[in-house]
């Protein structure tokens, strides 16, 4: 009996092994395929993402002037920055202030206008193109516009404010205006979330609502435990995009202000910049870049790690 | 064969050679044409040389060279601003010109000697000026203001005391007298301001920081109370450009300021952008209170041509050459209506009949300080601009900010200057 167990085994397997064995090729193949096909992202992956951040991890351990070969000093530039550089802790400030105030401003703004114009109504797609269209202007074209609107002499801005008995304000350079201003020209690039959004709202399935209408709910109740759980998926990523291009705000700041006045607008991609371009002293801006890294890694993590608890995944 | 230059002076070319240049600029814009004019009339002499102009935005071109160079295919002709020679000699990118002077007979006292010297770092010449560091701070005046708030147009504005008469005229009439933060690139106005007083930032062997002596402790003191009198504040008077950026004549069009610092450039600028402006210009006032005081102006940043080291031949020398001492050289700058860093250029009666200012820009010329830079020149501005913004916000007085920036500059340049040893 045992021989004949143990012969059965053996056809049984030599069965699963052709069966399997054509099944594996078949597998090989769609995966040699699927390898090729994604080559080109994984090559451009490599070379211009995986290569450089290689690269700025060792640099951040030496003195790099650019024209001549890098200088290993082991943690010498990570101790200047946490330990003499006060620019550090002032450029990490005011882009934190930045990341905090704009990210939920723009998400908040976002989701309104997405809420507005997430109707049926005639002419909407016009509505949409036009608050969707700042998007599209190039950064820096935008901020010369309003470079020239915020003049405080020859500007719209102040002409209007004059207007309505407003005080003529120099907004580029005032330590407490710079930042608001640039959070607030920033919010005029709102479109791209809000189209995420949008995009968002349209996948939510109509019965929740009409089941929650029949249950009596009214339309903030329904936008508080129908729209918003089934929005959170796309909340997370709208949040952590955010987030990322926030810590990276430079271009306003370094066409407005270069940092100033009193370094007020020096956040810390520009800081990074001037270190790297101007006193050309890569080792140092590699060690900064490599800490920006981390900190919005932490963001990052920890985002996608407790959206267990607040994303909300529905199965249709 | 021997070019002759504009004032009869030779030098040995060599129109046999072969090669190609590539020249690595900023002069975009208006200046496009000339330099076309350039590369065909040195084609006609150097039938063998190909020319390659590469433009690039003037604030971008060091990040944009020192790429190409970290890179390996520099051009080899660069034009670089005399504060940045002693960064890229440093790192050993540009060749030293003194061999190649002496041999076809460029003599360095054709040049102003302020001009040349700020192309010189440990004693070797690494750039011909093609244009000059000085001349860069002029007043201007716009004679319908002064006329509006009731002062004579003609009268000349020669010292601080002066630009302090107009404050109260000029605020009655609802105007500033000018924006006195906004003076060049390249430097901040209390380096300006310090100069003119008299005063020095530093030491010419570069190891100790001077800007917080009296001289320039007065230059603070009176740059705060002009802004202080004028508007209150700094934010009250400041014109809308970015920090560290010379007012444009555009800025000047709507004459809401009576006054505007700006280099001698302007003359075309205001001629292209605001001609409606009535104006005299002056060499840059002194403080009538201080007998050191002569109104010298600092000059840091003037454009020069060099030869990179991994490039350099004799087709690019020739080039320099061209470019930097010939008629040629004379005639691209007197058609943009500003001074030539060769002196007798300037000389050529035609300049002033153009300008009647042009007595002015050959002063400021002859008054300009060569302001030796370090090799980490951008740090030292940032410092200044920090120091300066210090002080025109009010953040510390004007002592109490020149002190604690100068410990700041003395540690910066004391290790700086272990790292040249």
């Amino acid at each position: 009996m045992a021989v004949a167990r143990d012969i059965n085994r053996e056809q049984s397997a030599s069965v699963s092994r052709r069966r399997f064995g054509a099944r594996g090729s078949l597998a090989r193949r769609e995966a040699i395929w699927g390898f090729a096909l994604i080559s080109p992202w994984v090559i451009g992956l490599l070379i211009f993402w995986v290569g450089p951040l290689l690269a700025a991890f060792y640099y951040s351990f030496t003195e790099f002037p650019i024209l001549s070969a890098p200088t290993w000093i082991g943690l010498e530039n990570y101790r200047q920055i946490f330990t003499t550089d006060p620019e550090f802790l002032i450029s990490l400030g005011n882009t934190a202030y930045y990341v905090l105030i704009r990210v939920p401003l723009h998400l908040g703004i976002a989701l309104g206008l997405a809420m507005l114009l997430n109707r049926a109504t005639r002419g909407i797609g016009i509505f949409r193109t036009l608050i969707y269209l700042p998007s599209m202007v190039p950064v820096v074209a935008l901020a010369v516009a309003w470079r020239v609107l915020l003049d405080p002499r020859t500007g719209y801005v102040n002409y209007v404010a004059e207007i309505f008995n407003l005080p003529r304000i120099n907004y580029l350079t005032s330590a407490a205006w710079i930042k608001p201003v640039i959070i607030g020209i920033s919010l005029w690039q709102v479109g791209i979330a809000m189209i995420v959004f949008i995009a968002g709202l349209a996948s939510v399935p109509d019965h929740l609502y009409e089941a929650a209408k029949i249950d009596g709910a009214n339309a903030w109740q329904r936008f508080c435990h129908v729209t918003i759980p089934m929005l959170t998926p796309v909340m997370l990523y709208n949040v952590v995009i955010d987030i990322i291009a926030s810590f990276q705000v430079f271009a306003y700041a370094f066409i407005f202000s270069d940092g100033g006045p009193r370094n007020a607008s020096l956040f810390y991609v520009l800081y990074i910049y001037k270190q790297a371009f101007e006193f050309f002293r890569m080792g140092y801006a590699s060690a900064l870049a490599m800490i920006l890294f981390l900190i919005i890694l932490v963001f990052t993590v920890i985002l996608m790690r407790s959206s267990d608890r607040w994303v909300h995944y529905e199965r249709i | 064969m021997t070019v002759t230059n504009q004032v009869g002076r030779d030098y040995l070319a060599y129109p046999e050679t072969i090669g190609t240049v590539e020249f690595s600029n900023c002069w975009g814009g208006a200046r496009i044409l000339l330099i076309d004019q350039w590369i065909a009339d040195f084609q006609a002499i150097y039938p063998n040389i190909q020319v390659q102009s590469n433009v690039s935005d003037c604030a971008a071109i060091r990040e944009q060279q020192v790429a190409s160079l970290a890179g390996g295919q520099p051009a080899n002709v660069m034009m670089i601003k005399s504060d940045a020679i002693a960064f890229f000699a440093e790192q050993n990118a540009i060749l030293g010109l003194d061999e190649l002077m002496a041999r076809d007979g460029i003599e360095p006292e054709w040049f102003y000697p302020g001009e040349m010297a700020s192309r010189v770092w440990e004693g070797t010449t690494y750039g011909l000026p093609n244009v000059t560091a000085g001349a860069l701070h002029l007043l201007f005046l716009n004679k319908g203001l002064l006329e509006r708030i009731g002062v004579d147009p003609d009268q000349e504005i020669t010292t601080w005391q002066d630009l302090d008469a107009l404050v109260e005229p000029a605020k009655a009439a609802g105007l500033f007298v000018m924006d006195p933060a906004k003076v060049s690139t390249g430097m901040t106005a209390h380096m300006l301001l310090t100069y003119a007083n008299g005063g020095r930032y530093w030491d010419d062997e570069l190891t100790t920081i001077l800007w917080n002596e009296p001289a320039g402790v007065e230059a603070a003191e009176w740059l705060l109370q002009f802004v202080q009198a004028q508007a209150g504040t700094y934010e009250n008077l400041a014109t809308g450009a970015a920090r560290n950026n010379v007012i444009q004549a555009t800025d000047w069009a709507p004459e809401q300021y009576v006054a505007m610092v700006n280099g001698s450039w302007s003359f075309f600028q205001l001629a292209e952008t605001a001609p409606h402006i009535d104006y005299s210009a002056f060499i840059f006032p002194r403080n009538a209170d201080n007998p050191a005081s002569e109104g010298r102006t600092p000059s840091t940043g003037g454009w020069s041509f060099c030869l990179t080291q991994a490039g350099a031949d004799q087709a690019a020398w020739e080039w320099v050459k061209f470019t930097c001492a010939s008629n040629a050289a004379c005639s691209f700058v007197i058609e943009q209506n500003r001074p030539s860093p060769v002196e007798a250029c300037n000389e050529d009666p035609a300049l002033a009949e153009a300008n009647p200012d042009w007595s002015v820009v050959v002063e400021n010329l002859s008054k300009g300080v060569a302001v030796p830079c370090t090799s980490i020149h951008p740090q030292f501005l940032e410092l200044w601009l920090e120091m300066e913004d210090a002080i025109l916000f009010e953040e510390l007085g004007p002592k109490e900010a020149l002190d604690f920036y100068a410990e700041e500059g003395q540690r910066l340049l004391d290790e700086w200057n272990e790292t040249r040893v």
